[in-house]
């Protein structure tokens, strides 16, 4: 009887619980995409990187043409294998080239010092831009549940400098933290982005010692 | 005497508590066994044949459509097809290049002669899409025997899809793997983008495998 008893009451509280977490999963489910985005209180003059974010290029067309920003940085990414072999062009160049087209002047377009490969090596670039130019501030925009990863990394790269550097979350088009677990990128969004803000804090930095694959090696080999 | 109905419960909670504690510490340790095994489990792919055509999935350029075009030069097909992936965010307003043409570019660059490149009409936003737009062209061409060109890691949950669409004609295709550049099956769990990419992976697969 007793036994009976403690499975009902078992019973009883997982199905409260669902029911909870049924009832409240709005709530819960945008409470958990919070915890990945740290949207920064933008800084007036300051120049804008483009680190991520699929609507961070028109934004920073318009900061730029409201007058709120001198310059606009893009980052040289480490190229990928067709950038290497020349057959697309660098994924800066094609950006700058939107933005001219888009009317910021191309003076006004800068490169970020180094080919980062991780945001690692991207905040250490940060660190050198800072050195060079002691009076600017920077407005990064990065995807909005890539933000809080960025965040991190940052303040453990860059120390003092790290005031200088403000992380301006920008959303996708599609879904943001009320609404992403209806749309599949922002499922896959929001998961990934949680991976690689775990890996952050259990990890440091990544090393890029793996060999890369070689195509010409590969078709010698089914030759 | 009073005490004991009170301290078994407890006692057997930390048996519980105990058992799940030694699991967590043997999977650790024992993690450079189950991880790898886990990543070989998606890779289902198989080394190249002879076939008709191969086809690149969409995603991956950094491999898929070189691994396309080896398969090209050295004789295993005479064609590629290349599905029409949908173009990114605001890719008209020059803010995005489609896919598909960075694939064509690397094809060509990497002698593909442009007559041997088929493009899939219809837009395809998933694999799910793009095996409905194979489908549609055996349709066209029955009995043509088809490889599918994607990654490794991917090759489990593109057959499962694919055999959903095609049904029989699933006996025309074959699935060649294309490996990803800093991990794969052996390593993915201790790289940043490993870690993401295969668990992604799980996740849709445990998706796709729900009716």
């Amino acid at each position: 009887m007793i036994r009976r008893r403690r499975w009902l009451v078992r019973f009883v509280v997982i199905v409260v619980i669902v029911a909870l977490l049924v009832l409240f999963r709005h709530a819960i489910l945008q409470g958990l995409a919070e915890q990945l985005i740290v949207d920064e209180q933008p800084q007036a003059g300051a120049a804008i990187l483009i680190l991520g974010g699929d609507r961070s290029p028109e934004l920073a067309v318009k900061a730029f043409q409201d007058g709120q920003a001198p310059a606009v940085l893009l980052v040289d990414w480490w190229p990928q294998r067709p950038e290497r072999l020349g057959i697309t062009p660098p994924h800066a160049a094609m950006q700058r080239q939107v933005l001219v087209k888009h009317g910021i002047p191309d003076q006004d377009i800068a490169l970020l010092p180094g080919q980062p490969r991780d945001l690692y090596q991207v905040a250490d670039s940060i660190g050198l831009w800072l050195e060079q130019n002691p009076d600017k501030h920077l407005n990064v925009y990065c995807g909005r549940f890539d933000s809080r990863q960025v965040q991190v990394i940052f303040g453990r790269v860059l120390g003092e400098q790290r005031r200088r550097v403000h992380a301006q979350a920008v959303a996708h088009p599609e879904y943001d933290e009320h609404d992403w677990w209806c749309n599949k990128m922002g499922l896959k969004d929001f998961w990934g982005a949680g991976v690689r803000l775990a890996f952050v804090w259990t990890h440091g930095r990544p090393r890029h010692d793996q060999p890369e694959w070689d195509p010409d090696a590969y078709e010698k080999e089914l030759q | 005497m009073s005490g004991a109905p009170v301290a078994r419960p407890r006692r057997r909670r930390w048996r519980w508590l105990l058992v799940v504690v030694v699991l967590l510490v043997v999977a650790y340790l024992a993690r450079g066994w189950w991880l790898p095994a886990l990543g070989r489990f998606l890779d289902v792919s198989q080394p190249p044949g002879k076939v008709d055509a191969v086809m690149v999935l969409g995603g991956g350029v950094s491999a898929r459509p070189f691994v396309a075009a080896a398969l090209i030069k050295t004789g295993h097909a005479q064609r590629v097809l290349l599905s029409t992936v949908k173009p990114p965010y605001r890719a008209a307003d020059g803010f995005g290049v489609p896919e598909h043409e960075i694939t064509r570019k690397i094809l060509l660059a990497r002698g593909v002669d442009a007559k041997q490149i088929v493009q899939l009409p219809g837009e395809c936003n998933s694999t799910e899409d793009e095996a409905r737009s194979l489908a549609r062209f055996l349709d066209q061409e029955p009995g043509l025997r088809v490889t599918v060109v994607t990654s490794d890691f991917h090759t489990r949950r593109a057959r499962l899809l694919m055999g959903r669409v095609l049904g029989e004609r699933m006996q025309q295709i074959t699935f060649v793997g294309a490996p990803t550049d800093g991990f794969d099956a052996e390593t993915w769990w201790q790289n940043e983008e490993g870690m993401v990419t295969y668990t992604t992976e799980y996740m849709k697969l445990l998706q796709a495998m729900l009716p």
